[in-house]
């Protein structure tokens, strides 16, 4: 008997155990119920009495042991580090793709300019594409025939002859969304306008026919120069993520006095260095806080605009303006 | 407009380079976008001196000289001009010198050390014409000069070099539209002195007789003031080449020295002048009026045009003979024949001129000067200034004398200036001193009224200041916004919340991008035909102004956007598109969102097409299917929360979507005659939805409250239902859904099936019950009394039977 568990047992640490037939052939050896294993447990009752514990405890022993290789050797095998793969369980394969969802340069430009205003305390407000002349210009300072309106060429909707304030029109910037706001609530305001504009201009790589601006307004007590230029610096910075190079000229709108254009130091590598136009800005002028219902001897303010497409173009090197408007996919998927 | 540079420095000391002349003009409020240099400096031409001259060995017609160029060695120059001799003092181009010819190909000459036949050659001895001093190029330039060799060309000849600025005008600055008015501005910043070309008193000009011309103004109001000065022994020819210098340089073409002064004089002082052929003046009568009907007129480009009613008019006895203050007419325009020329020098109201100008669509130098408003108190000096230009460039000419009529006199502005307003403004700490030098540079009268305030006169060349505001801008302007201290930190009142809209914004933005759509940007302006499939005709909105046919009617929807995007990116070979867009369609209603009559939306659109699937190693290829995008569509409503909210009603192949009585929108594939106008190629569906609707609904939801997670167990139960092919999936959910009660949870279909095994005319659909009670554990018997009566009013109601 024991002589037969010792060999039995030689024989189950020798046992090859390498592949899924070698498993089953071990399985039939060892572990069903007419094996070698199951003939000495069923001998056992032949022995002297004062054997058999001993014996059992060896019997059950080598059981565990034949149980054992067997457990480990299918754990291995089935895991696969070493049956043969399948050709497509290689994972050098490329995997099908994923749609992936995006967001336009345009839209990501703008809501990085939206969240710097927000961190400045800015809100937001919204307003019509299709406007009347009195937001879009005349609230604004635009006299009727005065060329200033030239900066601005317009799509008309509807002429109203009787009363050119009721002309329709599209929108050539988002300061009217700033005459309704001030209409709509009493000062301290401090609110951006995003939103679509246009101009009837000549299609080409620069100028299309509609554009993207973010304006910002504040209109509080004693709001001064001074601190619409901090908060241009900041913003230039805050947007651009880096200290800025910059200056400011004076320029003119008919709706600010005095009025700014801000022109930011360009220079990417590998070309020369420029100044490059970002922003209008100013201090309300004080026919338009009137129109707007609010006392220019009480508060003052000032008022901002930028192009969403200047920026995001500069921000990607896009070169022509056309891009953003075709949706080539080649295009929007290089946006993440 | 074009600014020279030389022509500036007439009226101010100008020292600086160019570039920091531009500068300051550009940081003064007149945008220079760019300066040119007219001329050549001719950097690295020298006086040389030929110390020897031999025949060159390989080449008749060629010298081999020796010449000393002031670098110690003399340097070898091969030179081809016959007249080269020993002892000349030369112009040589040095190694390295561009000078302003081109070559053949059009690019530059640049001197290089080179072989010509063998011979080395370090430069170049010039011609007049290779340094652009001349014509001559019989020969080299042989100079008279005892400057030593090496003196720089600059040295020994006057250079023809000039600077000229391309200045960006704003159309608040009619006095900055001439050379004077931009030297104004330099003199204010420089702090030096400006010379003008008339003195401080009005010329007084000897009267002209009633014979000699007679000038009505009919409409004051239109034309404040008219000058007409007569010049007799007039010779019309080219103008000299000091004055077509300065006029080429800015652009302008030298069209003879009569007209050429009255442009000299336009760009010098900003007065635009025109000049009559005075014999052609019918009845030796100007009659300043406006036309009460349309008239056919030709100007003096040749063009006949018809200008409208209320347009205003110089005529003489007999006919028009001007548009005013836009452009002369052919019948007066001065000829080779001229001899007598009637200057006229007006003052013309803005409006009426802009408003003839662009209904005929011609702009002017003339009128593009008087629309802004110009010094209405120039005319007689600048008539003047005219008349003394052509006495010098029309030898023997004289002035006869001049008529001066003027029914309206502007008197210059006052206005009040407080300190503390200014530094309130501007948040600066200006002193009293600094304002006033800075008003006094720009030819403001300044008076003090009281302590703190001034009284400042506003010289009538600025018809744009009118307001304490602008006094302010001009302060800050000339004293430089950049000088005014950033103080390094802001202030602002308690912020007030965003709107809703704002975020429900960025919630349906970011439900799109989960859900694997990318987001486009549509034109909102359509060709009329694409956007006459998507409404009426009488709810379509157009441009009056269109920029071409192709961009005539405002958006009703987003729809064409969707099918002119996908159809671009199929052409490019795109196998599928998955867009979304959110953008404002318009159409024609009784009631207005904003303005009367239109209403205005936000919407979406979801769009899929092409391919849902590309195929791999891994799957096959899978087109689209409609109903993928409804799939889409809910989940994009779970992402949002809305779905409960939201009935539907199903159509063959469209779905209308709606929360409580208003219509959100709809899913749908677009017809094959769509498909077609829009050169689409593939199947595609789309949803779009109304955020007007959307919004407001989100918002009703915008709270989320904790549910506690069940703490009972759920059953699952399935069934499989044999019914007629036209019974809807649809309908069978719902009345399980009514018949099941409260405790399902949920119900989806796990199974759909017709063919084989079943009879003609059957599928087999397989619904998968999820039921919980929160109260206590449901037991199987409940369920299966659940079913059983599930079960039974199906068969009645759809003949439905279980399939075994």
């Amino acid at each position: 008997m024991y002589s037969d568990i010792d060999a039995l047992r030689a024989e189950i640490q020798a046992a090859a155990l390498e592949t899924a037939d070698d498993l089953e052939t071990y399985r039939l050896r060892f572990l069903i119920r007419k094996s070698p294993i199951a003939d000495l447990f069923s001998a056992m009752g032949r022995l002297p009495a004062e054997e058999r514990a001993n014996a059992g405890k060896l019997l059950n022993e080598l059981r565990d042991l034949a149980q054992q290789r067997y457990d480990e050797a299918k754990a291995v095998i089935g895991s696969g580090t070493i049956v043969t793969r399948k050709a497509t369980d290689d994972l050098t394969l490329p995997p099908a793709m994923q749609p992936l969802g995006s967001l336009h340069p345009i839209t990501l430009t703008l809501e990085e300019i939206k969240q710097v205003f927000f961190r400045l305390g800015f809100s937001v407000a919204d307003g019509p594409e299709l406007e009347d002349d009195f937001h879009n210009f005349t609230a604004l300072n635009f006299p009727p025939e005065h060329p200033a309106r030239d900066m601005q060429d317009t799509f008309f909707i509807r002429k109203d002859h009787e009363n050119p304030e009721n002309d329709l029109l599209l929108r050539t910037h988002t300061s009217p969304t700033q005459i309704r706001h001030m209409l709509s609530r009493k000062p301290p305001i401090r609110a951006i306008m995003p939103g679509r504009v246009y101009r009837n201009e000549a299609v080409n790589y620069k100028s299309y026919f509609l554009f993207h601006q973010v304006e910002a307004l504040y209109v509080d007590k004693h709001v001064t120069f001074a601190e619409l230029k901090e908060t241009l610096v900041m913003l230039a910075e805050m947007v651009f993520n880096r200290k800025v190079k910059y200056r400011m000229r004076p320029s003119f709108f008919p709706f600010t006095e005095p009025s700014l254009e801000m022109d930011i130091w360009w220079d990417a590598p590998g070309s020369e260095g420029r100044w490059m136009e970002i922003l209008g800005a100013g201090m309300v002028h004080p026919n338009v806080l009137k129109a707007a219902g609010i006392d220019p001897e009480e508060y003052s303010g000032f008022a901002l605009g930028m192009g969403v497409e200047r920026i995001a173009k500069q921000r990607y090197g896009i070169d022509d303006i056309r891009l953003f408007y075709e949706n080539d996919i080649r295009f929007l998927e290089q946006f993440r | 407009m074009k600014v020279s540079l030389n022509w500036l420095s007439d009226y101010v000391k100008l020292t600086a380079p160019a570039d920091d002349i531009a500068n300051l003009i550009t940081l003064a409020g007149l945008e220079v976008e760019d300066v040119v240099q007219i001329g050549s400096d001719l950097k690295g031409v020298v006086v040389g001196e030929v110390l020897t001259r031999v025949q060159h060995p390989n080449a008749d017609r060629l010298s081999v000289c020796s010449v000393n160029i002031g670098t110690g060695e003399p340097v070898q120059i091969v030179c081809g001009a016959p007249n080269v001799a020993a002892g000349q003092k030369v112009l040589v181009a040095t190694v390295g010198t561009t000078l302003p010819v081109s070559l053949p190909d059009g690019s530059p000459l640049v001197i290089k050390k080179s072989k010509i036949r063998g011979e080395v050659s370090e430069g170049m001895i010039c011609a007049e014409d290779e340094l652009g001093l001349g014509t001559d190029h019989s020969g080299i330039l042989v100079l008279k000069t005892d400057k030593p060799n090496g003196t720089p060309i600059s040295d020994v000849r006057k250079l023809d070099t000039d600077h000229v600025m391309d200045v960006s005008i704003t159309p608040n600055r009619p006095d900055a539209t001439c050379h004077l008015g931009i030297a104004r501005d330099l003199s204010a910043v420089l702090n030096e002195h400006l010379n003008k070309p008339f003195g401080a008193t009005e010329p007084v000009f000897s009267p002209l007789s009633e014979n000699h011309i007679k000038i009505d103004i009919l409409n004051p109001d239109k034309c404040h003031r008219y000058i007409g000065l007569l010049i007799r022994g007039v010779k019309v020819g080219p103008s000299p080449d000091w004055m077509k210098n300065r006029l080429t340089a800015i652009g302008l073409r030298s069209i003879n020295n009569i007209v050429d002064a009255t442009n000299y004089v336009m760009h010098e002082l900003g007065q635009p002048l025109h000049a009559f052929d005075y014999d052609q003046i019918g009845g030796k009568h100007i009659i300043v009026k406006d036309e009460s009907k349309d008239v056919s007129f030709t100007t003096l480009d040749g063009q006949e045009r018809t200008i409208p009613a209320g347009s205003l008019f110089i005529c003489d006895g007999n006919k028009p003979v001007a548009l005013a203050g836009i452009m002369g007419g052919l019948n007066s325009e001065i000829s080779d024949n001229t001899t007598s020329v009637l200057l006229e020098c007006a003052y013309f109201e803005p409006t009426g001129i802009r408003k003839t100008a662009k209904s005929i669509g011609l702009q002017s130098d003339s009128s593009y000067r008087f629309e802004r408003g110009i010094d209405p108190n120039i005319t007689a000096h600048a008539v003047q200034r005219c008349a003394e230009i052509i006495l010098k460039v029309s030898e023997g000419a004289e002035i006869i004398g001049a008529k001066d009529v003027h029914p309206i006199i502007t008197e210059p502005l006052s206005i009040a200036l407080r300190l503390a307003f200014v530094n309130r403004t501007l948040g600066t700490a200006l002193r009293f001193n600094q304002i006033v030098s800075i008003l006094k540079g720009l030819e403001f009268d300044v008076d003090k009224l009281a302590d703190e305030t001034l009284m400042v006169t506003v010289p009538t060349f600025r018809p744009d200041i009118t307001r304490e505001i602008d006094l302010v801008e001009e302060v800050a302007r000339i004293y430089n916004y950049n000088e005014i201290p950033n103080p390094g930190k802001i202030q602002f009142s308690r912020p007030y919340p965003l709107p809703f809209r704002e975020t429900a914004l960025s919630k349906i933005r970011d439900a799109a991008v989960q859900l694997g759509f990318r987001e486009t940007y549509g034109n909102s302006l359509l060709p009329e035909q694409a956007a006459s499939h998507f409404a009426a005709a009488d709810e379509l909105i157009h441009a009056l102004n269109p920029i071409s046919r192709d961009t005539t009617t405002m958006r009703p929807l987003l729809a064409p956007g969707f099918l002119k995007a996908a159809a671009f990116n199929f052409n490019r070979g795109a196998k599928s598109v998955r867009f979304f867009e959110i953008g404002n369609i318009f159409r024609k209603a009784e009631k207005g969102t904003w303005v009367p009559g239109v209403h205005e939306d936000t919407h979406l659109l979801l769009g899929i097409g092409g391919l849902s699937r590309e195929s791999n190693w891994s799957q096959s290829e899978k087109g689209f299917q409609l109903i993928e995008m409804k799939g889409l569509v809910n989940g994009f409503f779970d992402a949002l929360g809305v779905t409960h909210l939201v009935q539907t009603e199903i159509a063959a192949d469209s779905i209308i979507y709606r929360i409580g009585k208003s219509e959100l929108g709809t899913l749908r594939i677009p017809s094959p005659e769509i498909l077609k106008a829009f050169d689409v190629s593939q199947h595609v569906g789309y949803a779009e939805l109304s955020l007007g609707v959307l919004i407001p609904a989100m918002e009703t939801q915008a709270r989320i409250t904790y549910v506690p997670i069940p703490k009972y167990p759920s059953i699952e139960y399935d069934i499989s239902l044999i019914v007629g092919t036209a019974v809807a999936s649809g309908d069978i959910e719902a009345h399980i859904r009514k018949q099941a009660g409260k405790t399902l949870r949920s119900i989806s279909v796990f199974d759909v099936y017709e063919g084989k095994n079943l009879p003609e005319g059957k599928k087999s659909l397989g619904y998968r019950m999820v039921f919980r009670d929160d109260n206590r554990t449901l037991t199987i018997r409940d369920v299966d009394a659940i079913i059983t009566n599930v079960v039974n009013t199906l068969g009645k109601t759809f003949e439905a039977t279980l399939r075994s």
